[in-house]
């Protein structure tokens, strides 16, 4: 069990996060924010890589930075840069790390191969890695978090660069590795988290703003998406009066997406759906005009858009 | 194990991917909890003695990971071995003992000072950073025992090529040459330690690069008396404290680098 108790981060003035109180047990949890929210800022707090300037993290009830070498003996941690000797292959960069992770030699080759195999890299094991795609190092990355078998896992934008096939097989992998393990995970790639994480943690101006399973948060808007069959001359009204949450061109005209304020009648015309967590983030994080109060925010315990 | 099964066939994206990771059961909720605990309390029962713990990251590590940039390094080292015999050539030519003497004290340093210096400055820059933080033995860890065998290395170097001075100019005497190299070797490489650890900005952290060559040649031209008395005439188990001084303080200096926590300097 980790533990984050009363977390704040700043970097020099600026601060990033505060105030953060949270629990990650067994499971996937997906963090989900917008560009510069503090999810690499996060996720370094948790892998014990940066120290907080306020309040304390907990694994099993001990302090990360009393725990320090021994933690790091149970961590798994991909950056969201992740770095690599370009000429180096794939197989002696692991064999590296696992080295200096303290694993025991002739494991850590059978445990190398057996990872590179799972992310599909098996055939270019030999290979320098100066020679990779974007992608093939990012498996070579996720692979190498797993290197100890660790109890948490923190995956900083595991999917960037990967193809739909090898989301898909990330997926599955999370799914499983989140029924032994913790595995915490920031992307803003909603589908990666949609249906693999056990919840969801959505910041919000360096707070919290709400963690909870998928559907529940996809339940914050539900009665307040619709989507309409639209002119051109009716879209500019939209814009300015709802929020957009996606359109597409139709024989016709356009379809619109969009979510409107609680309690707005809708028209005939337009048609309810159900909404989901790509809607949510959009609407959560969408460009506020100024002086408008946001209105993500945490009443008591009720979480309200 | 059939190494294809664990490719996993887009058909099937549920099926085991994990089947071949054994080596934690999960039997029982308590079973795990106090598995973790062992790890977390007795893997590393307190802090090991600074000489079981280097020898046993040593063991785990391996010469091979550890010096990973080894033809960088034996590609410095042999530049640096030739400007020390192209410039003692050039001091043995003078036929001046006391030169002699001048330049093994100075030039000692010189191997040492330009692998750190490369490695130190490779350090933060490397991608890899990030990575290597997050691992049990993390880049201070690591370091650590990198520049007690960079400095062992050096030592031996430096005796060797004080030998060859020794041998090739009948004048300089062997001990006292042995001695005052490993003893300004280590001095120098206990204060550049220091100053890599505390110093606050990039000018301040290699300041004694360039303060080690001024100091010596201001005292040898304003204080020639005190210079001269200093490497000819000190009885030789002067220098011997002064070595075991700079040991001393180099190790204490390793020491804080391997206890420096992750992030601190993130
Ligand atoms: N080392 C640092 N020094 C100063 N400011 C920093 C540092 N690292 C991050 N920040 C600032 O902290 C904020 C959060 O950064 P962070 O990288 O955690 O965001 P993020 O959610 O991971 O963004 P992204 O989605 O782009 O990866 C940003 O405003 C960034 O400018
Ligand atoms: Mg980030």
């Amino acid at each position: 069990m980790l533990t984050v108790h009363g977390v704040g981060k700043r970097y020099g003035n600026a601060r990033v996060l505060e105030g953060l109180d949270l629990e990650f047990g067994k499971g996937v949890y997906g963090l989900l924010a917008p560009n510069g929210a503090g999810k690499t800022t996060l996720l370094k707090l948790l892998a014990g890589l940066l120290p907080p300037t306020e309040g304390e993290i907990l694994y099993e009830g001990q302090p990360l930075a009393v725990l320090d070498e021994r933690y790091r003996l149970i961590l798994g941690y991909l950056p969201q840069r992740f770095g690599y000797y370009p000429n180096d292959t794939p197989l002696k960069y692991m064999q590296y790390l696992a080295a200096i992770k303290g694993m025991d030699r002739r494991k850590a080759l059978s445990r190398s191969e057996e990872l590179l195999d799972l992310v599909a890299l098996g055939e270019v094991k030999h290979k320098k890695m100066k020679t990779f795609s974007g992608g093939m190092i990012q498996r070579v990355g996720i692979a190498q978090a797993l290197l100890n078998d660790p109890r948490v896992l923190i995956l900083d934008e595991p999917t960037a660069g990967l193809d739909p096939k090898e989301r898909a097989r990330f997926r599955s992998l999370l799914t499983q590795l989140g029924r032994q393990r913790t595995v915490i995970l920031s992307t803003h790639v909603v589908s990666d988290v949609e249906s693999a994480a056990n919840e969801i943690v959505m910041l919000q101006g360096g707070k919290l703003w709400v963690k909870d399973h998928p559907e529940a948060i996809c339940k914050l808007l539900a009665g307040r998406v619709y989507e309409a069959q639209l002119t051109d001359t009716e879209i500019e009204d939209f814009r300015t009066r709802y929020v957009l949450l996606g359109e597409r061109s139709e024989p016709g005209g356009w379809k619109l997406r969009f979510a409107v304020e609680d309690g707005t009648v809708p028209a005939d015309s337009w048609q309810g759906v159900e909404p989901g967590l790509e809607d949510v983030f959009l609407y959560v994080y969408r460009d506020r005009q100024p002086g408008n109060v946001p209105s993500g925010t945490i009443w008591g315990d009720e979480v309200r858009l | 194990m059939n190494k294809s099964s664990h490719r996993l066939p887009n058909s099937e994206p549920e099926s085991n991917l994990l089947a071949f990771l054994p080596p934690v059961d999960y039997p029982s909720e308590s079973e795990e909890r106090r598995q973790v605990a062992g790890i977390l309390e007795t893997a590393l029962p307190g802090r090991p003695s600074f000489l079981v713990y280097v020898t046993e990251m040593y063991r785990q590590i391996g010469f091979r990971h550890l010096f990973r940039d080894l033809t960088e390094i034996v590609f410095v080292l042999l530049l640096g071995i030739g400007v020390w015999i192209f410039t003692a050539l050039f001091a043995m030519e003078q036929r001046n003992t006391e030169l002699a003497y001048t330049f093994i004290f100075t030039v000692s340093p010189l191997l040492y000072l330009v692998v750190s210096v490369i490695f130190f400055a490779e350090l933060r820059r490397r991608d890899t950073y990030a990575v290597e933080m997050s691992c049990r033995y993390n880049v201070y860890q690591l370091a650590s025992l990198r520049m007690l065998m960079f400095a062992a290395v050096c030592l031996v170097l430096n005796a060797l090529l004080v030998g060859l001075i020794s041998a090739a100019y009948g004048r300089v005497d062997m001990l006292r040459g042995l001695l005052l190299s490993a003893s300004s070797l280590m001095l120098f490489a206990a204060a550049f330690l220091y100053g890599m650890l505390r110093g606050k900005n990039a000018a301040m952290r290699y300041l004694w690069v360039v303060a080690w060559p001024m100091l010596n040649l201001v005292t040898a031209i304003a204080q020639p008396a005190f210079y001269h008395l200093l490497l000819m005439q000190v009885p030789l188990y002067v220098y011997a404290l002064l070595f075991a001084a700079g040991v001393w303080g180099y190790i204490r200096q390793i020491r804080r680098m391997i206890a420096i926590r992750s992030g601190v300097l993130f």
